[in-house]
């Protein structure tokens, strides 16, 4: 291995980045928006809504990602077509990683309210909080905190499950593509791929400090368990 | 005039019967101390009074209003209720777990409402933590300002759930010394504890509840004076525990 050509591939592979990371921010908006409201459905919404939101997410969990992205962009944009709509592979691949991913932080929207005290519940309906402000004022911001690891951790998840969508031909490419593409014009499959990995890396590794620095940021103080992280 | 009335009251979870039938009448400004053996369902008894547990049947009126679904919320707004546990909301400072229900709830002006608060936590002595959060307090400062927390709404009626149950031995007689300021402004308590000094102190009527009812009551002296043998049981194995 060249190291030379390592660092060519490092360049090259790097311009990916902004479709990378367009791919997982906008799976991950997505996923909060559609998460949450899959969350209040469950809690809030009269039967049978809630097993609809429960049935969501267990396709979506049960079922491979690229799977998912191949039914979104060749199943349903297959149907589309005949209607005279043209689904790209940038916006498919948004659509199935942010359905998938809606699925996973209902889930973990549900673990992080779940594991509220059920005397916060109490001594909010003591006081004659209404169900929507106990929610707004006293759990919501309690469970976010909760959350904000699992979250990150999800982001993290969707910039590398991202990679999928290469194989849809994502345009403009993302870094996977762009590895598959140095490896094939030059034959040099390992410092390619291993430049992709460099990036992936670099970026997951950002997010996961990032990640750090807002949970301390956002600590409730007396909370915090010092020394741990 | 009563400040609280209950009759008749049963409270179950599920087929079992927690609390068979129990009556009781509070007059304004009086203090009443309930205690009894764990499971004896003084504390279900005492959140029952405000629907936390639905009763099964009985008739509950607290200050003038019967407690019921259309009334539930006002009976609550006039009720400050203190829980063992203390149950302060972690991520909100010590000034705005008091301040929260009196602007959300009870819909004062905000400042209003700080003003209000900082009286509240003067009267508990912790006027220095109003920007501390819960958890850098200790459990007998919490308890204070949970304390705190329910006398800012102005309730008619204070009902405290074995406040010191949860404290180091250390740290209970602070509560207590406030819990005793506050019996002395006059307001209507109601308050399941294990304290026999402090109910004789403070109470004007102490009620022994024994599987679901209540066995005896009467005067604080009935704690050195017990007509029933279940009492002096009860008191004989407190004594031999402190």
């Amino acid at each position: 291995m060249a190291f030379q050509d390592y660092i060519d591939a490092l360049l090259y592979v790097s311009m990916g980045i902004p479709t990378t990371m367009s791919l997982a921010a906008l799976a991950f908006s997505i996923g909060i928006v559609l998460g949450s409201l899959l969350l209040l459905t469950r809690f809030f919404l009269p039967k049978p809504l809630p097993w609809i939101a429960m049935a969501y997410v267990e396709a979506f969990r049960g079922t491979p990602l690229l799977v998912q992205i191949f039914i979104i962009y060749f199943g349903v944009g297959g149907y589309l077509k005949a209607y005279g709509v043209n689904l790209d592979p940038f916006t498919a691949g948004v659509i199935a990683l942010g359905l998938n991913s809606a699925a996973y932080q209902a889930e973990i929207f549900r673990a992080a309210v779940q594991a509220i005290p059920v005397e916060q519940y109490l001594t909010a309906e003591a006081y004659a909080f209404t169900k929507a402000q106990t929610f707004r004022y006293i759990i919501l911001p309690q469970a976010l905190r909760i959350a904000l690891p699992a979250l990150m951790n999800e982001l993290v998840l969707l910039i590398k499950d991202s990679s999928l969508v290469a194989v849809i031909g994502v345009f403009p490419p993302d870094v996977f593509r762009r590895a598959d593409y140095f490896s094939a014009s030059r034959f040099m499959y390992f410092e390619a791929y291993m430049a992709a990995a460099t990036v992936y890396f670099i970026l997951c590794y950002t997010m996961v400090k990032i990640s750090h620095w807002i949970e301390r940021r956002y600590a409730i103080p007396g909370y915090l368990r010092r020394g741990i992280l | 005039m009563s400040a609280v009335v209950v009759e008749n009251l049963v409270v179950a979870y599920g087929d079992h019967e927690v609390v068979k039938g129990v009556s009781l009448n509070v007059r304004k400004g009086e203090k009443v101390v309930i205690m009894g053996p764990s499971g004896s369902g003084k504390s279900t008894f005492l959140r029952s009074l405000i629907w936390l547990v639905k009763p099964k049947q009985g008739r509950i009126v607290i200050d003038g209003v019967e407690v019921g679904p259309a009334t539930l919320a006002k009976v609550r707004t006039r009720v400050g209720f203190v829980f063992q546990s203390y149950n302060l909301f972690p991520h909100l400072r010590v000034i705005d777990n008091i301040v929260l229900p009196l602007v959300k709830v009870h819909k004062l002006p905000l400042s209003e409402a700080r003003e209000r608060a900082m009286e509240a936590l003067q009267l508990v002595g912790l006027l220095d933590k109003a920007n501390a959060y819960p958890l850098q307090l200790s459990g007998g400062q919490q308890q204070r300002v949970a304390i705190a927390r329910a006398l800012a709404i102005r309730p008619s009626v204070l009902m405290l759930d074995e406040p010191t149950s949860a404290l180091d031995p250390e740290l209970v007689e602070e509560v207590l010394q406030v819990l005793e300021d506050i019996a002395r402004r006059g307001t209507t308590m109601l308050i399941v504890t294990h304290e026999v000094d402090f109910a004789e102190d403070v109470a004007d009527r102490v009620v022994f509840f024994e599987n679901g009812k209540i066995v005896e009551e009467g005067p604080p002296e009935i704690l050195y004076n017990p007509r029933t043998e279940r009492l002096r049981q009860f008191l004989r194995r407190l004594h031999r525990r402190i």
